[in-house]
């Protein structure tokens, strides 16, 4: 139940691109908790329903800081950065670097990303990061 | 500096007194336990310096151990007998190409000039070559001729009506303003300007001062144009969501953002991906902070569709002061957020195919350098933070005004215009548009509505 699916990026929604750069071997990804808004769409009113339990947000930080992944508490969750290895470890897929998200700035991902079942009852999705265009 | 155009600057070094020594004498070791040793009288210089004035040589400056004097090439070559040539200098020594160095070489001949007595007088005379300058930025833009180009801060401040706002004393004073890019250098310009800039780096990226691409470095610089009094600072970023939040976290009123996605409209709804920004998006807004963001270069750009940020495009202004939409940037409706409509209002920005408009300071180096420490770039990347300091001037004046007054301030004093078209062939015409969105922000109409 806890499996998701990464989107990838097409190099098609790219005009021009001038992506920050991301290496290849260097992953960031975010993670969203569940919280008492989960399954709604946020909005303004009632974007603080999505503020998880803050103890819950510190149990999946110690939790990632343990497989040797740099995570940082956000509003809504974690955001963190580790190696390609340690990523598909953790989450059980293969990512292959794609060219054509712009600078490095794309994965493919094979397979379904699976968040471990340590972790999985406090964890709503998991996100590999898109660095965004310099407009 | 005057070694150029055949004028020479020289020192001169009157003889030792009985029981003193030349600084010249290759057994002279002085240091500051025996500078007097080598310390003419006073009254020594200023007659020797009397004399050479005497002689048609221009004096500077009378100092403690030489005379600082200058004359033309012709004079000096007459004065002390000898031949001044332009000197070889080794190719690999780092030395910038346009830098001379003028001098008699070793085979010419030199004699001390006997008028006055001067040649008694004088122990040595050399030429003083000019420094070459360590500096790697100019403080000061460039003034590049190929093309027309605005320079800041005047000529921004000047077309968004922000300088006399400045002269009323608006400046954006005790506003804090944070900006989220590629890193903050600082620049030369800055300190020249004396402008309040602070920076720091989001947990996952390093060094803050250091901006290899140039692009948060530069771009500010467009902030300060128009609200130079802010308290700024900077975020180095890395995940955007991540570099949201600490900048949230600053607690400042307003923040900056030139970077987006491609996304709104060319996708059908929001991507899960993106969900994570846009509730750190939201969260910040719903923290009071008014949130700026460019709507894009010809992208549909996410998070400038956001209807809870000011999304910003573009005006370009020609020599001749006229206004218009320019092809560089965006105009869309939504698809993500029915009944918006982006910009909603423009800063200054380039024409294609470079939008190289505005002359901006960069790291020496930086991907975006042309010479001397300095670019030329501006997309909506550049007119969002000139719009984000005018939200500034606004919340001096109105420290109560919500993101929503200020956004409203902006849209009903904006300077409309009703010529050009956008990247996205939208038409500029008269009243809002999705070319321009309600027009170019005008400083001093949006101050002179609040007071």
């Amino acid at each position: 139940m806890f499996l998701l699916i990464i989107t990838l990026i097409s190099c098609t929604l790219f005009q021009e691109v001038r992506a920050m750069q991301q290496t290849q071997e260097h992953v960031r990804f975010d993670v969203i908790l569940k919280s008492s808004a989960s399954g709604k769409d946020p909005t303004l009113d009632n974007i603080e329903e999505f503020f998880p339990e803050s103890e819950h947000i510190e149990i999946c930080r110690l939790w990632f800081k343990q497989q040797g992944v740099a995570v940082y508490a956000t509003d809504f969750g974690l955001s963190g950065e580790t190696s390609q290895a340690i990523f598909e470890k953790i989450f059980k897929v293969k990512l292959i670097p794609s060219k054509s998200g712009g600078e490095g700035n794309g994965w493919i991902v094979e397979g379904t990303l699976q968040v471990p079942p340590s972790i999985a009852d406090y964890i709503d999705q998991v996100t590999l990061t898109v660095l965004p265009e310099l407009f | 500096m005057g070694n150029k155009n055949g004028y020479i600057n020289f020192e001169v070094v009157v003889t030792p007194e009985d029981g003193k020594k030349s600084i010249f004498d290759p057994n002279a070791f002085p240091g500051i336990s025996n500078l007097d040793l080598f310390t003419p009288p006073i009254d020594k210089n200023i007659e020797v310096a009397q004399k050479l004035q005497r002689n048609g040589i221009e004096i500077h400056h009378i100092g403690e151990f030489s005379i600082s004097a200058s004359c033309t090439k012709k004079k000096f070559e007459s004065f002390f007998n000898t031949e001044v040539n332009k000197i070889q200098l080794p190719k690999d020594a780092n030395i910038p190409d346009d830098y001379e160095m003028f001098a008699p070489d070793k085979s010419s001949p030199w004699k001390l000039p006997s008028e006055d007595s001067l040649d008694t007088l004088i122990d040595r005379a050399y030429v003083q070559h000019d420094p070459i300058l360590f500096a790697d930025e100019r403080p000061l833009p460039p003034l590049w001729t190929d093309e027309f180009r605005l320079r800041v801060p005047v000529d921004v401040a000047q077309i968004l009506r922000a300088s006399s706002v400045h002269k009323r004393g608006y400046t954006g004073k005790g506003v804090k303003v944070v900006m989220a890019d590629t890193g903050f250098y600082h620049h030369p310009y800055f300190k020249e300007q004396g402008y309040n800039f602070m920076a720091i780096t989001a947990p996952d990226t390093l060094d803050h001062s250091s901006d290899s691409h140039g692009h948060g470095t530069g771009e500010c610089a467009n902030l300060f144009a128009t609200a130079p009094g802010i308290n700024f600072v900077g975020v180095k970023m890395g995940n955007p969501t991540l570099a949201i939040k600490t900048a949230t976290e600053l607690k400042p009123d307003i923040i900056s953002n030139s970077w987006g996605y491609s996304v709104d409209g060319p996708l059908p709804e929001m991507p899960n991906w993106l969900k994570p920004l846009y509730m750190a998006v939201l969260s910040a807004v719903k923290r009071g902070i008014t949130i700026v963001f460019s709507a894009g270069n010809g992208h549909y750009g996410f998070p400038g569709s956001m209807p809870e940020v000011i999304s910003v495009g573009g005006v370009v202004v020609d020599s001749d002061l006229e206004y218009s939409a320019t092809n560089y940037t965006s105009g869309f409706k939504s698809r993500w957020f029915p009944g918006r409509n982006v910009p909603d209002v423009s800063g200054l920005c380039g024409v294609r195919p470079r939008a190289d408009y505005i002359v901006l300071p960069v790291q020496k180096g930086a991907v975006l350098e042309i010479a001397d420490g300095w670019g030329a770039f501006s997309g909506t990347s550049a007119a969002a933070p000139m719009v984000a300091g005018v939200c500034a001037l606004i919340k001096e004046a109105k420290p109560e005004y919500s993101s929503a007054d200020i956004k409203n301030t902006l849209k009903f004093t904006a300077r409309d215009i009703i010529k050009g078209v956008n990247a996205h062939n939208q038409e500029a015409r008269p009243g809002p548009d999705l070319a321009t969105g309600f027009g170019l922000v005008d400083a001093a109409r949006a101050i002179e509505n609040l007071i």
